[in-house]
């Protein structure tokens, strides 16, 4: 289970209580018939965020290319902002 | 500043400085009620006036000069109407304070848009000179109840004093907006932003923003959703196992490995 960490350096993103770790993930997935270790996890978490990334600049009129979108996804700053909209999102749902 | 002096000059050159023995003679005359050597006096204390009004306009430089020259003059008519010459000493001692009194009265008065009573800024003043004094002296600044012992008045009394001289400006004074020429001064109510209302072009492009991450997360297979929301923790609700493989007990089972 990951835990809440004291966040100093930049570019970690702190997961939020609740969360896993790929570790943790990878075991879950596994169990439920889809098989990976935590490299594969974290690979389908960058590539979601890439995917995000690329949806969003598309639809401004930017386009990045790969290395830039990879980049956008792998940055703190950007995965925050990502999860702290679909918290508010899910919170309003509820 | 040129142009006010001027008058005062000219009376000046007209009435030089009274020696010990005509002070006297004056003082006398007053005493009986003559009105023109009460005048003679006040315009051979010109000098004095002049002089108390320059130091004080050194440092309050936003005063009007005029202004605080006749302030000091009355400060001077004061002085005038209640010296009593058996007591021994020079008109211009005697003068000099009420002289100083008057000016302090004035300076009070117009540097802040709250009137105070006089004490008040006497009691400000001293605060103010004795921080700095042990700042100076041993390094470090009292605290308002060591101040207030020093000055001896109750520490509430200091705390409502400081309090009253806070810095109010008014919503229609002019500042300059380092503009143009003709744009260089507006009224200060003109360049406070107003917190309250947020710029709407930035809720827009916030919503909009917005819009489209959720639609970019509908762009997401469900295996990428089910690990986004393992690895950051989110879900509605704690048994929904389609959405969030995870009860609530086996996130405490994971807890305690």
């Amino acid at each position: 289970m990951s835990v809440l960490r004291n966040n100093k350096r930049k570019n970690v993103v702190v997961v939020k209580e609740g969360g896993l770790s790929y570790n943790e993930i990878s075991d879950l997935m596994t169990k439920s018939g889809d098989k990976m270790n935590h490299n594969n996890v974290r690979a389908i978490m960058v590539k979601s965020f890439m995917k995000i990334a690329d949806n969003i600049g598309r639809n401004m009129g930017v386009y990045h290319d790969q290395s830039k979108l990879l980049q956008i996804a792998i940055s703190s700053d950007f995965q925050e902002s990502v999860i702290e909209i679909i918290t508010d999102e899910l919170k309003k749902g509820k | 500043m040129t142009n006010v002096l001027s008058d005062y000059q000219h009376s000046i050159k007209l009435n030089p400085l009274l020696t010990r023995e005509q002070e006297i003679a004056l003082a006398k005359k007053i005493k009986d009620g003559d009105v023109e050597a009460k005048q003679k006096m006040i315009e051979s204390n010109y000098r004095l006036v002049i002089n108390l009004a320059k130091k004080y306009y050194q440092n309050n430089k936003n005063l009007d000069f005029s202004e605080l020259l006749s302030e000091s003059q009355m400060g001077l008519i004061k002085a005038v109407d209640r010296f009593d010459h058996e007591k021994g000493f020079k008109f211009s001692t005697y003068a000099c304070w009420w002289i100083k009194q008057a000016i302090m009265a004035y300076i009070n008065e117009s540097s802040c848009l709250i009137k105070t009573p006089n004490n008040n800024k006497s009691i400000y003043i001293k605060a103010k000179k004795i921080r700095k004094e042990y700042l100076e002296k041993f390094g470090y600044i009292p605290n308002n109840n060591e101040i207030a012992d020093i000055l001896c008045i109750s520490p509430t009394t200091l705390n409502n004093v400081e309090n009253t001289y806070v810095q109010v400006s008014s919503m229609d004074e002019q500042k300059t907006n380092g503009g143009t020429s003709q744009n260089k001064t507006r009224a200060l109510a003109e360049l406070v932003p107003d917190e309250s209302n947020t710029n709407s072009e930035e809720i827009m492009i916030q919503s909009e923003l917005r819009k489209l991450l959720i639609d970019s997360l509908k762009l997401l297979t469900p295996r990428e959703e089910k690990i986004l929301r393992l690895r950051f923790g989110l879900y509605t609700d704690e048994d929904d196992i389609q959405n969030f493989p995870i009860t609530l007990s086996e996130l405490i089972e994971l807890q305690n490995r």
